[in-house]
């Protein structure tokens, strides 16, 4: 397991990753460093690493794996005799605030407008919950194929993790002409938000880089409400 | 003339091809079934200022369905009490519905608790409901609970059938190793709640809550294939019954998954051993005897 320093305690940069750490010590910072989990065989399908995670070491032992401190180069930090916590109230950030030895413990949750609450994990606050993970299941979006009617619908899944296949249907004929004059193209995509359809926005109608998204009347199918 | 048995064999094709093709999916999919309970079925010891929870498949709708929630002192003859003043909210979020008592539960008394079939969404029809019973203990939960987080990862992609689609579904699925959890309120009331984000310390995801899993088990986190590509952290939390959450401390774990199609490189022509070899000699045998045989022919 190797130890990264990040966040404030690196921005110190002091010379040599004892020195690191010292510095990480005198400014009450207890949290060192994030674990990151090496990289690991891979057999077959299954990858497995080892336990890494967000860990709390304490900065005045330097990681077995740190490098020793050279010969030739003083520390640049002087080292503290006695080190005091100065406890303030503990908020989500990694570290020991209120000096109690737990590190982002009794932090109370943040209740969130659409309902659900946003808990301090590893350091920082998650997101808010959404009722599912990408669609309502059992909901549908029109989505567009390059041959045959050009028009077809995606069904979400029975986990609403994910659509299924893009099968193929008539195209209603309030489209139909459109579909006819230029086939899959933006301009069926904007004929399908128009008349009132959830359309998979293939073209980035909206212009915001995402072509995973779906734009029209898409409030049944949408996890967020 | 085609026989008897043809003619019906045709006509059973024939009606087989006029039927609607949903037939086999008419049921409703992704139903707002009840899935758990805390606290669980059969607890004991539970805290005394407790609230408690059903967990419906995601997204149910709550349109003030009765809860019925029946206490008795735990000494089987005595009849049943009036059953307790309690509030039920429900958060759509989560699709959990809560009911909080405005009195602390009796010690040492038995509660049953019936949680009732709810909608989902115009897409779905009515789950299934619930029954739970547990028995109060006689202390209340004060403390937060402490929870070790993940200790490993194993990744696989798993093929389902998906109910709503009629089509085979792929996902990543995810083994998370446990690490220790306890509480006042009692480990087997804990409730786990895991977050997905693609590197630890950033902002996560919830992908998954539930009931703790056993000792020793490990819990499994499904996810599409397009949502987990790649570097994948997961980190957790507990909840206690009166939704007091563990730090945030708890170790996470990381993985690189890859998309399928896999990939394994030409490893068989490495290895002689491999029955090919033979099959291979079989096959040139063969070959030869079948030219040979015709040259005798001519």
């Amino acid at each position: 397991m190797r130890r990264f320093f990040t966040g404030l305690c690196a921005r110190a940069r002091p010379a040599g990753i004892v020195a690191l750490a010292l510095a990480a010590h005198a400014s009450g910072c207890s949290r060192t460093g994030l674990d990151v989990p090496e990289r690991t065989t891979h057999a077959g399908t299954t990858h497995s690493v080892d336990g890494g995670g967000f860990s709390v070491v304490d900065a005045g032992t330097p990681s077995s794996d740190a490098a020793p401190p050279s010969t030739t180069t003083p520390p640049v930090v002087e080292v503290p005799k006695t080190h005091r916590c100065e406890p303030v109230p503990e908020t989500c950030n990694g570290r020991d605030d209120d000096c109690n030895g737990h590190v982002d413990d009794a932090i109370a949750p943040v209740p969130c407008s659409g309902g659900g609450s946003r808990y301090c994990v590893a350091g920082s606050l998650t997101a808010c919950p959404t009722r599912c993970d990408a669609c309502v299941p059992g909901s549908e979006r029109v989505c567009f194929h390059a041959y045959c009617t050009y028009w077809a619908v995606q069904e979400c899944t029975a986990d609403g993790k994910a659509f299924g296949t893009c099968r193929e249907q008539l195209v209603p004929t309030e489209c139909a002409g459109v579909a006819d004059k230029h086939q899959e193209s933006p301009e069926l995509e904007q004929c399908c938000i128009d008349s009132g359809y959830c359309c998979h926005d293939e073209f980035d109608l909206d212009h915001d880089g995402d072509r995973s998204e779906m734009l029209g009347t898409c409030d049944e199918v949408t996890c967020r409400p | 003339m085609p026989s008897v048995s043809a003619r019906s064999s045709a006509l059973v094709v024939f009606v087989a091809m006029l039927a609607p093709t949903n037939d086999a999916r008419a049921a409703p999919c992704g139903a707002a079934d009840f899935l758990s309970a805390l606290p669980p079925d059969g607890a004991t010891s539970v805290p005394t200022n407790a609230t408690l929870t059903a967990h419906y498949a995601a997204p149910a709708s709550y349109d003030g369905e009765p809860v019925i929630v029946t206490h008795a002192p735990s000494s089987g003859d005595t009849p049943r009490e009036p059953p307790p003043d309690f509030t039920v909210s429900f958060d759509g979020s989560e699709s959990l519905l809560a009911v909080t008592f405005e009195q602390p539960l009796v010690a040492v008394g038995d509660y049953t608790v019936t949680w009732p079939r709810l909608h989902g969404s115009d897409h779905q029809g009515e789950g299934r409901g619930g029954k739970t019973t547990f028995r109060a203990g006689s202390e209340t939960d004060t403390a937060f609970p402490n929870f070790g987080g993940f200790s490993s990862v194993a990744w696989d992609v798993v093929r389902i059938r998906d109910d709503c689609t009629d089509s085979l579904e792929d996902r990543f699925a995810f083994d998370l190793g446990l690490r220790s959890a306890s509480d006042d309120g009692g480990r087997d009331s804990l409730e786990l709640v895991v977050y997905q984000s693609t590197r630890l310390g950033a902002r996560g995801d919830e992908v998954l809550h539930m009931p703790m899993p056993a000792k020793g088990d490990a819990v499994r986190v499904e996810r599409a294939l397009g949502d987990a590509d790649g570097p994948v952290c997961f980190s957790a939390i507990v909840r206690d019954l009166t939704g007091k959450p563990s730090g945030g401390d708890a170790a996470g774990v990381c993985t690189t998954t890859i998309e399928p199609p896999f990939f394994y490189g030409c490893t068989t022509a490495r290895h002689p051993s491999h029955d090919g070899g033979r099959e291979r000699t079989v096959l040139v045998v063969g070959v030869a005897a079948l030219i040979a045989a015709r040259r005798r022919r001519r």
